[in-house]
């Protein structure tokens, strides 16, 4: 798979926020690719930055207020970032589509299902307004929705959150894109809808090969979908490694601390692990580890200077001074 | 809200049938807007028909029968201090009265809701200039304000309409201004620039129609307001001179009679502008009702 090109790659993004106290950096220098056919989570905690990124990759970042400073987005060859404005409107929902978290709110209250999924098909291949209809009921029953014709005459208020979902779903996928970023899908919906619309993004991306960024705060969600994650803590990476790797082996104290918070069936316990401290504000992060003061594990060195992310072997990448080359393993 | 349930469960049964109410039907549902429509029916008709049905020339001075009270020698509403009959006078001045009353609603809506939505959905410099513009407009009394437009266009009645429209334009623009801003924000319009649509298509196809319920009310209800400040501008002899018939007019000519008992030269066109405004107000509830795709649930 490593071969091919990857269809999206993210070099050194850094996003910054103006606010009255000056500029805060979102996102701090992320790096990653991602492969056709593939899923790469990124996990992190609210305020992390894993949004910010999303929003950067689509470029929708509120404009005067979010602007991505540095770095480079590269989807398909094409610099997101120096592209026209029509251009980008072009790639936006045709080549890259996104899912939101919030389906209840994301579907536009006065207009029909059907008005709104053959709007996408309208604007994008040029279809008229019967066609963009017949088509819409077929990517509904794709996604799974029973009585898809009946689906295409509702307004959203009169569907079920999952339901929506997977309209949502449906309406990115309808110009079979290359690229397609969820954020949080599921974190709105019950545990088995989450499991159904989860099976379905799995299916839809064996069938499309579409490249998949799942952005969840989920461990949950990652088990069961990604390829690879990333591991976000304040605004950069901290932990890169295949699915199964991430889970055999967790190596910064952070994701341990993520993975150490999921309660376990076998455990009988009446207070959940937390880790404790909370995230550094934006404005003031500390120079050294980010993770520093909230880490079981550091020392002053950790404070002093910042780490890097240093490989551990399987292409597992690590942000911690305990794995720099050298260092005896803690 | 209940009905959500019902009409999925019913419609398995025939997917020819409709799923959801016409607009008709939901208009229907509000009787009172049903009153309305024909209260603006009635003003219609009377105005197109005016030189058909009116029983007098409403320009026609009769000095032998001024000050007769209604029903007096054919004169069924009376006259005025001229001997002018008051009914014929009313199905002119309705062709006035209403037609002034939409062209001014409709100048300060298309431009009021054109600057609002722009300025609310650039934000920044753009909704500076536009607001505080209109924020300047709106500091002077609107009748002052209008007085002085018809009177640096010109007095007459097109003027007067300008004058009027031009007045409540900071009106449309400041409600349009927050509906927009505030649905800016709102997911789906993030959505929309997710699936690639271009800005024209946002601000018409997206925020329009959602901000359209309050412009219907806020329009329905400026259009009685619009009517009387055209009376008020006429009361004043800026509007429609005399002896154009016109129901402001009518009023104001009446003022020095009511105390003397001719209460029948203000009271008819009163009730004449009444039951417009109350016409136009009512049926914009009932579009409204039309408007919020919550209605169209239920099919009874």
């Amino acid at each position: 798979m490593n071969v091919a090109e990857p269809i999206l790659k993210v070099s050194g993004l850094c996003t910054e926020f103006r606010t009255i106290d000056g500029a805060v950096r979102a996102v701090d220098g992320v790096d990653f690719e991602l492969y056709a056919g593939e899923t790469l989570g990124i996990v992190g905690e609210s305020g992390c930055g894993k949004s910010v990124t999303a929003l950067s990759i689509m470029q929708l970042l509120q404009k005067g207020v979010g602007k991505v400073v540095e770095g480079e987005i590269l989807f398909d060859g094409r610099d997101m970032l120096r592209i026209s404005e029509k251009e980008l409107r072009d790639i936006r929902g045709r080549d890259i589509a996104m899912i939101f978290q919030d389906s209840m709110t994301s579907l536009d209250p006065v207009f029909t299902i059907g008005f709104q999924m053959s709007e996408v098909l309208r604007r994008h291949k040029g279809m008229k307004k019967k066609e963009a209809m017949a088509q819409a009921v077929k990517l509904l029953e794709a996604v799974g929705i029973s009585r898809p014709d009946e689906i295409v005459r509702s307004y959203p208020h009169e569907l079920s959150g999952g339901m929506l979902q997977r309209v949502m779903i449906a309406m990115g996928l309808s110009c079979d894109p290359r690229l397609l970023i969820a954020d949080e899908p599921t974190t709105a919906l019950d545990v088995t809808i989450q499991a159904q619309i989860l099976d379905l993004m799995s299916n839809l991306k064996t069938e499309y090969n579409t490249g998949i960024l799942m952005i969840t705060h989920n461990m949950g969600v990652v088990a069961e979908v990604c390829d690879r994650v990333l591991v976000m803590y304040a605004g950069y990476v901290v932990e890169v490694a295949e699915v199964k790797d991430l889970f055999a082996r967790p190596s910064h104290p952070y994701t341990l601390g993520l993975l150490q918070c999921i309660p376990r069936l076998d455990e009988d316990r009446e207070v959940l692990d937390t880790i404790s401290g909370t995230v550094p504000p934006p404005y003031a992060m500390p120079a050294g580890c980010r993770f520093a003061p909230r880490c079981p594990y550091a020392k002053p060195e950790c404070e002093a200077s910042r780490p890097e992310l240093y490989p551990i072997g399987n292409g597992h990448l690590c942000r911690c001074f305990r794995y720099k080359e050298g260092t005896t393993n803690a | 809200m209940e009905s959500t349930g019902k009409t999925t469960v019913d419609t398995g049964a025939a997917a020819e049938a409709p799923r959801h109410a016409t607009s008709w039907q939901i208009f229907c549902r509000n009787k009172m807007a049903l009153v309305g429509l024909a209260f603006i029916l009635f003003w219609v008709v009377i105005a197109l028909l005016a030189p058909y049905i009116a029983p007098y020339n409403p320009l026609e001075l009769n000095f032998g029968d001024k000050l007769v009270p209604p029903g007096t020698n054919g004169h069924w509403l009376g006259t005025d201090q001229y001997g002018r009959d008051i009914l014929s006078r009313i199905m002119y001045g309705a062709r006035i009265s209403i037609w002034c009353g939409v062209i001014s609603v409709g100048i300060s809506l298309v431009i009021g809701t054109t600057l609002g939505g722009i300025a609310g959905y650039y934000g920044g410099g753009v909704s500076m200039v536009i607001m505080r513009i209109m924020d300047a407009l709106s500091a002077f009394p609107s009748l002052l304000l209008a007085i002085v437009i018809s009177t640096i266009i010109g007095g007459g009645m097109v003027s007067a309409m300008i004058a009027v429209g031009v007045v409540s334009i900071p009106d449309y623009a400041r409600l349009m201004f927050s509906q927009t801003a505030s649905i800016r924000s709102r997911p789906y319009i993030e959505a929309g620039v997710a699936v690639g649509l271009k800005n024209s298509q946002l601000i018409y196809r997206h925020i329009l129609p959602n901000c359209m319920s309050q412009l219907l009310v806020k329009a329905t209800l400026g259009l009685g307001s619009a009517i009387l400040t055209l009376s008020s501008l006429s009361f004043l002899g800026m509007g429609v001179q005399p002896p154009t018939p016109e129901w402001g007019n009518m009023i104001s000519e009446a003022r020095s009679y009511i105390i003397s008992g001719e209460w029948w030269m203000a009271t008819f066109p009163g009730v004449a502008i009444v039951t417009s405004i109350l016409g136009f107000n009512l049926v914009g509830d009932g579009v409204r009702d039309i408007l919020d795709p919550r209605n169209r649930s239920s099919l009874n």
